[in-house]
């Protein structure tokens, strides 16, 4: 018989470590396995709603965040990995197996897989990923140095994205299908009046372009009809994410957008698996909203293994 | 004798920093190669490896170099020869 941990954290990001935080103080046992340690907090550039930091960025919070984790580590065993399937053990217990063929069995799960970008869908798109093509522009956007790109999405990670490219690249355009921009007007603030920067509204785009990188990309006015190429070395795709649902897809129902339902503090359909996070249905993909469902959801799964019987230790 | 190993990253790509925390805590040595900076190394990337996204691993030298594009634990400790 093998080692039965306590909880078991799927999830390497503000969800997941401060869940692991949490259970660590309530000494129980904990395994977590992420691949990324800090999640998608890595990738999110610079940060200014982070309360306690009026400014600091994604490398540096995440590095203060495992850190923090690390003070834990004789009750938390962190796998460096990306799980493959969560499913039903023997019992009640879950198994939790990774892409390495390891396999943790524990009481519960704490599900904060987090989100991955959501793709265009259009010709092209798939065929120039990495050569031209980029879903994170805090990793690529130093490649596009005096090239012109474009931002296509114009929420609030588009936002950010033509804020990183200002500084780099030569001109950007800044695409979005709807009339008006959704990020924040203190984000837009930043490039409104910046002639290198071109905001097209109503813009659909329907093809990306090229022979052995990005060349160019076309789009269509959703309301004109009209089509226009714009010749851009760069495609910084920012539309949304998906939630990390797959290793969970047979354990547990999923809503319309492939995220898992939970509750405030961190509930789900299913007894002994919690979810905290943006894999949930959670409002604000919010590092500070993520970081405290975490919370809950590890405060949720203490009560609910009290209730089962004292905790045991490995 | 150990290969050697040469990583093309950005600052802020955080699967770099992934790639290099898994090397340190294998004890492996490696040089890093920064293409948000260096535009020549940046060109030099794109040609070995087709694409322009980070982390590129490479390694070994010579006629012998796996190139690796992305965070991929299971090909890098095979690559390098390391317990996952």
């Amino acid at each position: 018989m093998g080692t039965v941990f306590d909880v078991a954290i799927v999830g390497y990001g503000p969800a997941g470590i401060t869940a692991a935080i949490y259970a660590a103080r309530k000494r129980l046992s904990v395994v977590l396995i992420g691949e990324l340690p800090g999640g998608e907090v890595v990738n999110s550039g610079e940060i200014e709603n982070w309360t306690g930091d009026g400014h600091t960025d994604g490398l540096t919070l995440a590095k203060k965040m495992v850190g923090h984790l690390d003070l834990h580590k004789d009750q938390v065993t962190v796998d460096q990995d990306l799980v493959a399937k969560v499913a039903r053990g023997s019992g009640r217990q879950f198994e939790v197996m990774t892409r390495g063929d390891k396999t943790y069995t524990a009481k519960t799960v704490i599900y904060t897989a987090g989100r991955h970008p959501r793709p265009l869908g259009i010709s092209g798109e798939s065929e120039y990923k990495n050569k031209g093509v980029t879903y994170c522009a805090t990793c690529d956007a130093p490649l596009f140095s005096g090239k012109d790109v474009v931002v296509i999405g114009g929420g609030n990670t588009g936002a950010e994205a033509v804020i990183m490219l200002q500084k780099i690249a030569k001109k950007i355009y800044f695409l979005h299908l709807e009339d008006q921009l959704r990020a924040d007007p203190i984000l837009v603030e930043n490039f409104k009046n910046d002639p290198k920067v071109e905001i097209i509204l109503n813009a659909k785009t329907t093809t990306v372009s090229g022979s052995m990188m990005v060349e160019a990309v076309t789009f269509e006015d959703v309301n004109t009809k009209a089509t226009r190429d714009l010749k851009v070395q760069g495609v910084f795709v920012a539309i949304g994410a998906i939630p990390n649902t797959e290793p969970v897809k047979d354990l547990i129902p999923l809503d319309r957008f492939g995220a898992i339902e939970a509750d405030r503090y961190g509930k789900t359909a299913l007894d002994g698996f919690f979810a905290a996070g943006d894999v949930t249905n959670i409002r604000d993909a919010q590092i500070v909203v993520a970081a405290g469902h975490g919370c809950s959801a590890a405060l949720s799964a203490g009560d609910y293994l009290s209730r089962m019987g004292a905790p045991e230790g490995i | 004798m150990s290969k050697p190993v040469t990583i093309y990253t950005t600052q802020t790509c955080g699967y770099c920093k992934a790639t290099k925390e898994f090397l340190k805590s294998h004890t492996v040595d490696y040089t890093e190669i920064d293409v948000g900076t260096d535009q020549a190394k940046a060109r030099e990337m794109i040609e070995k490896s087709g694409q322009m996204g980070v982390p590129v691993i490479v390694v070994g030298e010579g006629g012998q170099e796996e190139l690796i594009v992305g965070f991929d634990q299971k090909r890098l400790s095979a690559a390098l020869g390391i317990a996952a």
